[in-house]
């Protein structure tokens, strides 16, 4: 098989308001400044896309005599987001073979419990685009205006105004990921159905934000210069335990471990002062790739996992005056300044001066091992099912209970029914929390320290086991359907997000939209819903 | 069975025309259309291009949309900035309850951490300084000496370049280290970018002495250039003018004790500036009744630059952020108002106004009351010792009171250049001259009718210094702008204790030496070169 694709994308609008041009014979509205009221529009916009997208590819498959598997395929893709010709087009390929063992003479002896089995495996260069901009090659511009009138009345400019955006690097090309997948399928019994499959993705020139000191002009500069690994294991496990005309029981069980894990970044990334590493803000999050911050909530570095999670750590109450105390890792500048003499450098020491508090790698938000079971039973007329979700690991910080729930000093706010009897009084002075401070000052709840400067008061462990439905249903014997003339009737009752057991009450860490954290006004929870009804069919 | 199943493989693979893929930005002006601009030799696109850069220059001063936290435009604008600084001090007291939360200011009037390097409330002034840097430098980038050459249009881009990027790297003096009277002489300064390059090597910190050899050399260039350009004070407010760029160069030459300059530039300004606010003009003042109020933002010179014949720097409605009215003003919507986060003066302040200076007219000397606020009709008690200096009960040009809010703002004004000035004198042994700079403002300050007050018959003044009359007027006369008592305080070593207070809140102490921001741990963190407090 062979083929060729062009794809062009093209959207065109302008608003009629649009006036004042810089540049002669350029229709967008980023050239235009005029403003006039009474109309539907208050200022020139508008919306042009324009991409391109051109391919060549072809494949190759040949199995042989149903034992032996062979597939190849190739392409090559051209896009427009790079701005550089030669920077343009990449070559993608794939190459994958498979084996059915029990097709073998060899394996004639197994054939009454293994009725299946088959390995397989492929290698292949898969090229990715997707998180470069449209135009990411070009410096952009702003022009504007300031208006003779002052109030949104009319549009005449008095004067113009112009401003350079920030520095690209116009050099972006492909993102090429060297992919090998490695799996075996197998029935035994004719009972046990399973896989199981192990991957490694390398991206070896990944797009990267490239953190640079602000003073440099701007914060990041964005360069096809980082490794990231993703490597995992799937095991999918199904098991009829009882197959007869009455009674029909099977049991699945589903689950993977993977990691995420930068392998290269560029030279000049990570500071000397953490150790070659350094911080990172989380992704965004609403749809439109907003709302991400540069705040710090990872540690990142060459050959640690991705959501290493990266906050103050909290040190219990102190005794004698009630307020937090927070862990700070004595450095070499607070032996210079006389400071923390008796405690070597790299050590910890607890303090009330939250301003000395450090930063912490707190372990991972992903999962060590996530998946999930179903059940299904029946027996003659009834039948039960349930599904099932578990997650073993990683970790996960609470917003909610952190900004929120926490907030010993927020009167008249939610709290958490954790603090009662459980905050520093002078009877009380080994509480868990801290005195309750009426006001709602950062420093003296021992959760949150200032704007997304959490502790880890707020992380719980992210384990959960979540039921996800249970149906149980009853269907009319043969018998009776043709009494009624029917052809089915069924009754049945069936729940969604039945239970959710954490390790903590309060959260959910399925809710982790960015790695770890839920965010704010999006934390929508997930619905339980109970419904009961009759499927009657004529 | 033997089954095949062939595919034929891959075709010729072509490179083709790739001309389709060749798309430009069809949003967006591209620098490549910027260039060819400049490149076609048409002056009057070239003076289109240089002189619409060189406008959003004034806009340095007048911002929003800062990164670093959130979106509260306490953080993300710079007369929010100047708000957290005004709560950092002696003179403004935060509402008349206790515990306001962050979004109103709670933290900073709490002199909550904002110096620490992983502070985000420290992270925005850095943010905000070099935003002014990097945008000035852009321009300055285009505007070598050799392209500048005797062209007076292009010599009043590069001083408005100048001027803004001096305000940024003073900006970062003033925050980021001790104040140079105060040690911070013989510290370190701010590394030194005069180009525009993210690509370029980091740079260590320089010296302070350095560093404000450099502002100082910016701010006397664009003096120079705005001189031979022609330009001059102008009438415009909007403009980085004589007036603008002087008005740094004092303020930076009485941070660095150059009195001699202080006093140069200072006197260039009021050569320009004879007219002081009046007392109808100076605050807000109520036309209604006692229940009903009526302040007119139109006659108050603080909400409409028309009514302000001081200003040097300000914008007009439209233009202006109108974030400090907000914060200020008891009868807004905002924080200043309906959320009930009362910008008031200290009693120990109000109490050294004398009876007969009108500027004490611009505090409740009693409780105002209940006032219903006119959108949500929240009712609300304004106490004694709230402001009416930024007090309106409507928009400038509305009839209608939900439209509270609209005003027209400013960054400089001459009375400040004046107490410079006579500061400037006190230090230079000038006792005379600094008393009759003083006694000009005061007799402007004086109520209709009253015998103009002097530095020798203002009550509270008996027995001060010069220097310390100097002090108390200037907290008199700028109460509540610009962040200015922060700064002097940094400055004159005056730390925060309103211990003796009777109407603080939050009756703290705040010392001098925790003044100075830590360099943000960003740049901590990726300038290798970079060197902390």
């Amino acid at each position: 098989m062979a083929g060729h694709e062009y794809y062009e994308y093209n959207l065109d609008n302008l608003n009629y308001n649009s006036a004042y041009g810089l540049i002669d014979g350029f229709a967008s509205y980023a050239n235009f400044v005029g403003r006039y009221t009474g109309g539907t529009f208050s200022s020139p916009g508008g919306n042009m896309i324009k991409t391109a997208m051109e391919s060549y590819f072809g494949r190759a498959s040949y199995i042989y005599d149903e034992k032996y598997y062979l597939e190849a395929s190739i392409r090559r893709d051209g896009s427009s987001k790079f701005k550089q010709k030669d920077k343009r087009w990449g070559t993608f390929w794939s190459v994958g073979a498979g084996w059915r063992l029990t097709g073998e003479e060899f394996m004639k002896g197994t054939n009454s419990w293994l009725n299946d089995l088959k390995i397989r495996s492929s290698y292949g260069l898969i090229g990715n685009q997707s998180g470069i901009g449209n135009y990411s090659g070009y410096q952009l511009w702003s022009y504007g205006a300031v208006y003779t009138s002052s109030t949104a009345g009319t549009g005449i400019p008095a004067s113009y105004t112009l401003s350079q955006g920030a520095f690209v690097n116009d050099g972006l090309t492909w993102e090429n990921t060297r992919t090998f997948d490695a799996g075996i399928d197998f029935t035994m019994f004719k009972r046990v159905h399973g896989s199981i499959d192990w991957y490694n993705k390398n991206t070896i020139n990944s797009v990267y934000n490239q953190p640079i000191a602000i003073s440099l002009g701007q914060s990041t500069i964005t360069k096809n210069s980082a490794g990231l690994r993703n490597r995992g294991i799937e095991v999918d496990l199904n098991i009829d335990i009882i197959k007869n005309k009455d009674i029909n029981w099977t049991v699945g069980v589903n689950g993977t471990h993977y990691t995420t894990v930068l392998t290269k970044v560029p030279a000049g990334v990570g500071s000397d002062a953490l150790n070659g590493n350094w911080t990172a803000g989380v992704d965004g999050w609403s749809a439109n790739g907003g709302g991400s911050t540069g705040e710090t909530a990872y540690l990142r570095g060459v050959g640690k996992d991705f959501y290493n999670l990266y906050f103050f750590k909290y040190g219990g109450v102190d005794n004698q005056t009630g307020l937090p105390l927070f862990h700070h890792r004595v450095t070499a500048a607070d032996h210079a300044a006389g400071k923390f003499e008796s405690t070597k450098i790299g050590d910890d020491i607890k303090t009330t001066d939250y301003s000395l508090a450090s930063r912490y790698e707190m372990g991972s938000a992903l999962p060590k091992w996530i998946g999930g079971f179903n059940t299904s039973f029946r027996y003659k007329q009834f039948d039960f099912s349930a599904i099932l979700a578990y997650q073993l690991g990683g970790k996960y910080l609470s917003v909610e209970y952190a900004n929120g729930l926490y907030m010993n000093g927020n009167i008249g706010s939610a709290m958490s029914a954790e603090l009662l009897n459980n905050t520093w009084t002078p009877e009380n002075t080994d509480a868990k929390f801290p005195m309750a401070l009426y006001g709602n000052t950062f420093a003296t709840n021992g959760a949150t320290i200032g704007s997304w400067m959490y502790s880890d008061l707020g992380l719980f462990s992210a384990s959960y086991l979540n039921i996800k439905n249970i149906s149980i249903g009853y269907n009319l014997p043969a018998s009776l359907l043709s009494k009624i003339k029917a052809s089915n009737f069924r009754v049945f009752a069936s729940a969604d997000n039945v239970a959710m057991i954490t390790g903590h009450s309060g959260y959910d860490p399925r809710m982790s939209l960015v790695g770890g954290l839920e965010v704010g006004a999006y934390g929508y929870p997930y619905m339980s819903t109970v419904s009961m009804g009759v499927n009657l069919t004529f | 069975m033997k089954k095949y199943i062939i595919a034929l493989a891959a075709t010729a693979i072509f490179s083709a025309c790739s001309d389709k893929l060749e798309i430009t930005p069809p949003n967006n002006i591209t620098d490549e259309q910027i260039q060819k601009l400049l490149a076609s030799g048409n002056a009057d696109a070239i003076k289109l291009v240089m002189g619409s850069m060189a406008n959003g220059m004034p806009q340095q001063f007048n911002v929003s949309g800062i990164s670093g936290v959130g979106t509260a435009d306490m953080y993300t604008s710079n007369q929010g900035l100047d708000m957290m600084r005004n709560l950092e001090g002696n003179d403004v007291v935060l509402g008349d309850i206790p515990g306001m939360s962050s979004g109103v200011g709670g933290p900073e009037y709490g002199m909550d951490n904002f110096v620490a390097a992983s502070a985000t409330k420290n992270m925005v002034y850095w943010n905000y300084a070099w935003n002014c840097i990097n945008q000035a430098n852009k321009m300055l980038n285009f505007l070598t000496d050799e392209i500048v050459g005797s062209n007076k249009f292009l010599m009043d881009c590069k001083a408005r370049g100048l001027v803004v990027r001096a305000h940024g790297y003073n900006y970062l003096m003033e925050n980021y280290q001790d104040a140079y009277l105060q040690g911070g002489k013989d510290k370190l300064g701010i590394m030194l970018y005069d180009k525009f390059s993210p690509t370029q090597a980091s740079k260590p910190r320089a010296t302070a002495a350095e560093t404000y050899a450099f502002i100082k050399k910016d701010l006397t260039d664009a003096v120079q250039l705005l001189t031979s350009a022609g330009i001059g004070h102008t009438a415009e407010l909007t403009d980085i003018d004589l007036g603008v760029a002087n008005f740094l160069l004092a303020r930076v030459s009485v941070w660095t004790g150059d009195w001699n300059t202080a006093l140069t530039a200072s006197d260039n300004i009021l050569a320009n500036y004879a007219t002081l606010m009046n007392q109808g003009q100076y605050g807000g003042t109520n036309t209604g009744t006692a229940t009903e109020p009526v302040y007119l933002p139109e006659s108050n010179g603080f909400l409409n630059n028309a009514s302000n014949p001081e200003v040097i720097l300000g914008f007009p409605v439209g233009q202006a952020k109108t974030y400090h009215a907000a914060y200020t003003n008891p009868f807004g919507e905002g924080n200043g108002g309906v959320s009930r986060a009362y910008k008031r003066i200290d009693n120990r302040l109000f109490d050294k106004i004398a009876p007969n200076d009108f500027r004490k007219g611009n505090f409740m000397a009693e409780d105002f009351g209940n006032y219903t606020y006119p959108i949500n009709k929240t009712v609300a008690f304004i106490p004694k010792y709230t402001n009416t200096k930024f007090a309106a009960t409507h928009g400038i040009g509305s009839t209608n009171k939900n439209e509270v809010g609209t005003v027209t703002c400013y960054y400089m004004r001459a009375s400040e250049v004046l107490l410079m000035k006579a500061e400037a004198q006190a230090q230079l042994g000038d006792e005379t001259g600094a008393k009759a700079t003083l006694n000009k403002l005061l007799a402007a300050r004086t109520k209709t009718g009253a015998t103009a007050l002097t530095v020798d018959t203002y009550p509270s003044m008996a027995g001060l210094s010069t220097l310390q009359m100097v002090y108390l007027q200037t907290r008199i006369e700028l109460w509540g702008e610009g962040g200015r008592e922060y700064y002097n305080n940094k400055r004159w070593n005056i730390p925060v204790d309103r211990t003796s207070s009777t109407n603080h809140q939050l009756k703290v102490t705040y010392p001098v030496a925790n003044m100075t921001l830590q360099i943000p741990e960003s740049e901590m963190l990726y300038n290798p070169l970079a060197v902390q407090n």
